[in-house]
C-alpha cells in the first residue's frame, strides 16, 4: 500500500482535528503568559503616556488627571490588568490613541499588507532556497556551493533596512525601473474596493489589469528584501541535510536503480532532506507576520510591524498589547500548520 | 559521478528562467506619471495623522496640516507676500475669516463677532452663531486640550451668548487683549453641529471617535480619502466664500524613512518635503530640480538651571556655563548653520523681542574667572539630561558641551532618556539641568514668558519662583495697552539675562525641501505646514 501523500493524510482527519483542538486550547496558557509579561514590561517602560498624549503646554494636573481617567490609567495595576482581560474576553484590545481606532480594527487594516509582502516573500525565498540548498549540498564545498554561500552570507549579513535603501537607490533612484517606493500601490491608480484586503486578489476580483500589475510592481522591491535577507537560514539548513540524505542508503539504491541525478537529488533526496527546512520557514514565516519591522518602515508598507513602531515611539500600551497577543496568535497558527504539513512530508510522523 | 550539462538542468530550470524573465519584464515596466499637472500637491509627512478635531489635536503634525485646511477660524492672521512669490505669516496683523468684523468693550473682557452670512459647512448647512456656541461649549464639556486653550483665553460656556444668526458675543471672566490670537488658533476650529448629533453628538469628557476621522468643517479643502498609514487626500472646496486655493487635490503620504523621502522628492515623486533633517540641507539645496526655502522658528531651545539645586543656585555659576557654551560651533557645524542664535527668552520674531540683553559669547576665559569667583576653583560635577528626539541633533550640542567644560575643570555626565521618561520627570520639576525647547502656540511674549518663568506654571519645569518676575506678569497679562505690556516683556527681557536664567541656545531655522515647480509656499513661525496658497507650477 503506498503510504504518505494527501490520501492518507485525510484518512487520518478524524485524529486531525482532535489534533487542532488540543494544539489550540493548550496555546491559552501560552497566551495569558505572554499577556502577563507584555502587561507588566509595558508598564515598566519608561515615561507616562499622559505626558506624551497631551503635550507639554496642555499637561495642566487637571488635564493629566483628566486624562488618566479616559483611558483607563487611574486605577491600580491588577485592576487594569483585570478590567483588560475582561475586555479581551469579550474581543476587544482597547482603542489605540496614536491612530484614534480600537486596535483590533487597526490589526484587521494592516494584516493583509504584511500578510501580501511576507507571503511573496517566502514564496521567493522557496522559489530560490530549495534548489540553491540542493545544489549546494550536492556540490559541497566545490565552486556552486561557494558562490551560493558568498550570496546568501551576504544577504544576511547586510541589515534589511540598509538593504532595501541599497535596492531602492539602485533601481528607483538610479535605474528608474522600479516603482517609488511608497506603499503598496502606485498613485497613479485607483485602489479597488476591499474584499480580501490583499491586493493582489482584490484588483483581480475587480478584473483591473493596471492596479494589478502596478501592486506586483511594488511589492517586488521589498519581498525581495525580505526574502534575500532570510535565504541564507533555508539554504544553510537545507544543504546539511541534503549532504547527510546524500549518504544514505536508499540513495545508493537509487542511484543503483538508475534513477537520474536529478530525480534522485530533488525527488528522493529532498523530501527527506526537508523537515528542518519546513521548520525552518514555518519560523521565519510566523516571524516575518509579526512584522517585517525594518522592510516595512522603509518601503513606507502600511503593515502590523509598522504600527508596532509607532505603538512603542507613542507608548501606546493598547496598540503594544494588542499587537503583542497577535503576535503570538500568528505565530501559534504557523507552528500548527508546520506541525501538521509533518504529516504530509512525512507519514512517518503521528499526532498525538 | 557525471553530474555535466543537461544534468540538472533541463526542462523545469527552462520554465524557471521565463519566470525570471516574466519577473525582469513586470519589474520594468514603468508607469506613466500624470503627477506634474498642477492640480496636485504631494506632501510627504513621516508619521500619519492622529486625528482631525481640532479641539482633540496634540503634538500630531499631520493632524495639524489637515485641520488647517478643512476648518474654518473665527479669525486668521494676515499673510505678507514676498518677492519670489512665497508668502510669511504676519502675526501682529488680522484677518477676517468666519467673522467678518469683531468690536470689544475697552476692558477687552466682552467681545463681538459679527460672522459672514455666506459661509457654509461641507454639508451644506450655513455657518452660524449657533454653530458656533455649540463648537465651544462641545470643546469645552469634552475636556479636551481646546478646552485648555478656551480656559486661558478665559472664555466659559456661560459667557457665550448668541445675539442673532450672524452675531456672537463673549463676557470673558476677565480683560482679555489676546482672545484673538486664540481664536486664530487651529485648536479652536469650527464644527458642524449637525454632523456631529448625527454621528455620536456630545459625550463629556470623551471625544468623539467619528469626528476624529472625519470632516466636519467649512474650511477651502474637504476631506476626501483616508487610508491609513497610507495617505491623506483633500480636494478643493468648489463653494468656498472666500479665495480658492490654487491647488485641487492635495495628497499627504506617509513616508516614514528620511531617506526614502529624500530619494521620492529627487525623482519628482513628491512636490514637498516637510523638514528634512538639517545634515541634508546642503544635498537638496544643491539638487538641480529642488530648492529648499526656510524662516527662523519661534521654536526657543535652550538649557535651563534649577536655582533651587546647589551650585545653580550661585548667579556666577551660572553666569559661568553660560560662558562656556560654544554658541557659534553649535550652530555652525552641528546644525549646519540651520539656525540662529536665541538671545532672549522672548524669541526672536516675537513682538518686543530684543537681543540688547545678551551679553554672553564662549569664553572659557571670563568662565573660568567667574568659576574662581564663585568660589568653585578647581569645577565642580554634575549630570545633564536630555530628552530622545524632539531636539534633533542634542546628543551631539551635548558632547560639545561637555568638551569645553571639561576645559575649565566642570565634569559634565551626559543623561539621555527616552522621551517619556524625560517628560514625566520634567513635570516633576526635579532634573537640575536640562534641554528643552518650547514653542509658544501665541506669538505673544507673555505667552513664552508665563508659561516658562511665571512661579504658578506647570511648564515652569525649572521650577524658578521669584517674585520679581511674578509681579510683572500679574501686571501685564491683563494690560490692554501693547506698548505697556511690550515694555515690561522688555524688562523680564533683561532681568532674564542680568540673572543667567537660561542659556540661550538657538531658535531652528525651519526648511521645507520642494520641487522648483513649487510655488507659493507659506512660512509660518510657528511649525505648522499651511497649504492654502502652495500650488505646484504647470
Amino acid at each position: 500500500m503506498k503510504r504518505g501523500g494527501w490520501g492518507d493524510f485525510f484518512a487520518t482527519s478524524m485524529n486531525l482535528w482532535q489534533y487542532i483542538l488540543k494544539r489550540l486550547l493548550s496555546t491559552i496558557p501560552t497566551v495569558f503568559g505572554a499577556l502577563v509579561i507584555m502587561f507588566i514590561l509595558t508598564r515598566i517602560l519608561p515615561g507616562d503616556p499622559v505626558l506624551m498624549i497631551l503635550g507639554p503646554a496642555h499637561s495642566s494636573p487637571e488635564n493629566i488627571a483628566h486624562m488618566r481617567k479616559v483611558i483607563g490609567m487611574d486605577q491600580s495595576l491588577p485592576v487594569q490588568f483585570l478590567r483588560y482581560l475582561g475586555r479581551l474576553v469579550q474581543g476587544d484590545l482597547g482603542y489605540s490613541w496614536h491612530t484614534g481606532n480600537p486596535v483590533s480594527k487597526d490589526l484587521i487594516m494592516r494584516f493583509p499588507a504584511t500578510f501580501e509582502l511576507t507571503t511573496c516573500a517566502l514564496i521567493l525565498m522557496v522559489f530560490f532556497g530549495l534548489p540553491l540548498g540542493v545544489i549546494a549540498g550536492y556540490y559541497r564545498n566545490r565552486m556552486p556551493d561557494n558562490i551560493i554561500n558568498g550570496i546568501t552570507v551576504m544577504g544576511i549579513s547586510m541589515p534589511s533596512f540598509w538593504l532595501g535603501l541599497l535596492l531602492i537607490y539602485v533601481f528607483f533612484f538610479r535605474l528608474d525601473i522600479a516603482p517609488p517606493p511608497m506603499g503598496r500601490l502606485s498613485a497613479e491608480v485607483s485602489a479597488p474596493p476591499v474584499v480580501t484586503g490583499l491586493l493582489l486578489i482584490d484588483t483581480l476580483l475587480n478584473r483591473n489589469l493596471s492596479a494589478f500589475l502596478s501592486t506586483v510592481h511594488q511589492l517586488v522591491l521589498p519581498a525581495v528584501t525580505l526574502a534575500f535577507f532570510n535565504l541564507a537560514i533555508i539554504v544553510r539548513t537545507l544543504k546539511a541535510d541534503i549532504i547527510d540524505t546524500l549518504k544514505e542508503d536508499f540513495i545508493r539504491t537509487a542511484r543503483a536503480m538508475g534513477l537520474s541525478q536529478k530525480r534522485v537529488l530533488f525527488k528522493h533526496a529532498l523530501r527527506n532532506a526537508l523537515l528542518p527546512t519546513v521548520t525552518m520557514l514555518g519560523t521565519i514565516y510566523g516571524f516575518l507576520l509579526g512584522g517585517a519591522v525594518f522592510t516595512e518602515v522603509v518601503f513606507a508598507w502600511p503593515g502590523v510591524g509598522m504600527y508596532a513602531v509607532e505603538s512603542i515611539q507613542w507608548l501606546d500600551y493598547a496598540g503594544l498589547q494588542g499587537f503583542i497577543i497577535f503576535y503570538v496568535f500568528i505565530f501559534t497558527i504557523v507552528n500548527l500548520l508546520v506541525d501538521i504539513s509533518y504529516r504530509v512530508i512525512d507519514p512517518r510522523v503521528q499526532f498525538d | 559521478m557525471d553530474h555535466k550539462k543537461g544534468g540538472l538542468f533541463m526542462k523545469k530550470e527552462r520554465m524557471f528562467g521565463y519566470g525570471m524573465i516574466l519577473l525582469l519584464i513586470l519589474f520594468g515596466m514603468n508607469s506613466t506619471s500624470l503627477a506634474q499637472s498642477g492640480e496636485v500637491l504631494r506632501v510627504a509627512f513621516s508619521a500619519d495623522a492622529r486625528t482631525f478635531d481640532p479641539g482633540v489635536v496634540t503634538r500630531d503634525y499631520t493632524g495639524y496640516a489637515v485641520i488647517g485646511g478643512i476648518y474654518d477660524f473665527l479669525v486668521q492672521y494676515d499673510l505678507k507676500p514676498n518677492k519670489d512669490g512665497t508668502f510669511t505669516t504676519d502675526t501682529t496683523k488680522f484677518m477676517p475669516m468666519l467673522a467678518e468684523r469683531w468690536e470689544h468693550n475697552p476692558d477687552m473682557s466682552e467681545w463681538t463677532f459679527y460672522l459672514r452670512k455666506n459661509a457654509k459647512f461641507h454639508s451644506g448647512k450655513p455657518v452660524n452663531a449657533q454653530a458656533i456656541k455649540y463648537t465651544f461649549s462641545r470643546y469645552i464639556k469634552i475636556k479636551s486640550a481646546a478646552s485648555t486653550v478656551l480656559v486661558l483665553a478665559k472664555v466659559t460656556e456661560q459667557g457665550i451668548e448668541v445675539v442673532d444668526d450672524s452675531t456672537i458675543k463673549f463676557k470673558l471672566q476677565g480683560p482679555n487683549p489676546l482672545l484673538l490670537d486664540y481664536f486664530q488658533m487651529l485648536s479652536l476650529g469650527i464644527q458642524d453641529p449637525e454632523a456631529i448629533e448625527a454621528h455620536g453628538g456630545i459625550t463629556p469628557e470623551k471625544p468623539n471617535d467619528w469626528v476624529a476621522k472625519n470632516d466636519v468643517g467649512s474650511g477651502p479643502f474637504k476631506l476626501v480619502s483616508l487610508q491609513p498609514g497610507v495617505e491623506i487626500v483633500l480636494e478643493r472646496n468648489e463653494d468656498y466664500w472666500g479665495p480658492k486655493p490654487k491647488t485641487k487635490r492635495v495628497i499627504f503620504k506617509i513616508i516614514p524613512e528620511d531617506s526614502t523621502r529624500e530619494m521620492l522628492l529627487q525623482k519628482g515623486d513628491i512636490d514637498i518635503l516637510w523638514l528634512p533633517p538639517a545634515k541634508d540641507y546642503e544635498v537638496l539645496r544643491k539638487h538641480k530640480n529642488l530648492k529648499v526655502v526656510g524662516d527662523p522658528s519661534i521654536r526657543t531651545t535652550y538649557i535651563d538651571m534649577n536655582r533651587n539645586v546647589p551650585p545653580f543656585d550661585n548667579i556666577l555659576v551660572r553666569k559661568a556655563l553660560c560662558y562656556s557654551f560654544p554658541y557659534e560651533s553649535v550652530t555652525k557645524n552641528i546644525l549646519y548653520g540651520r539656525a540662529v542664535q536665541m538671545t532672549s527668552p522672548v524669541p526672536k520674531g516675537a513682538p518686543s523681542h530684543t537681543s540688547e540683553y545678551f551679553p554672553y559669547k564662549h569664553d572659557l576665559k571670563k568662565a573660568t574667572e567667574l568659576l574662581k569667583e564663585a568660589g568653585h576653583p578647581n569645577g565642580f560635577s554634575f549630570t545633564f539630561q536630555l530628552g530622545e528626539g524632539r531636539i534633533a541633533n542634542n546628543k551631539e550640542i551635548a558632547v560639545a558641551w561637555q568638551a569645553e567644560l571639561k576645559k575649565i575643570g566642570i565634569n559634565m555626565t551626559i543623561d539621555v532618556l527616552p522621551q517619556a521618561a524625560f517628560l514625566e520627570k520634567l513635570r516633576a520639576k526635579n532634573i537640575p539641568i536640562f534641554m528643552i525647547a518650547w514653542t509658544s502656540f501665541v506669538t505673544d511674549p507673555f505667552y513664552q514668558l508665563l508659561f516658562l518663568l511665571g512661579s504658578k506654571s506647570f511648564c515652569n519645569y525649572a521650577d524658578i519662583k521669584d517674585a520679581k518676575i511674578d509681579g510683572w506678569i500679574d501686571k501685564a497679562v491683563p494690560e490692554v495697552n501693547r506698548d505697556k505690556r511690550y515694555a515690561i516683556s522688555k524688562e523680564i527681557q533683561k532681568y532674564a539675562a542680568d540673572q543667567a536664567l537660561w542659556i540661550y541656545m538657538f531658535q531652528p531655522i525651519f526648511d521645507t525641501a520642494m520641487n522648483k515647480k513649487v510655488q507659493g509656499f507659506c512660512f509660518n513661525p510657528d511649525d505648522q505646514f499651511h497649504m492654502k496658497t502652495v500650488y505646484v507650477e504647470k
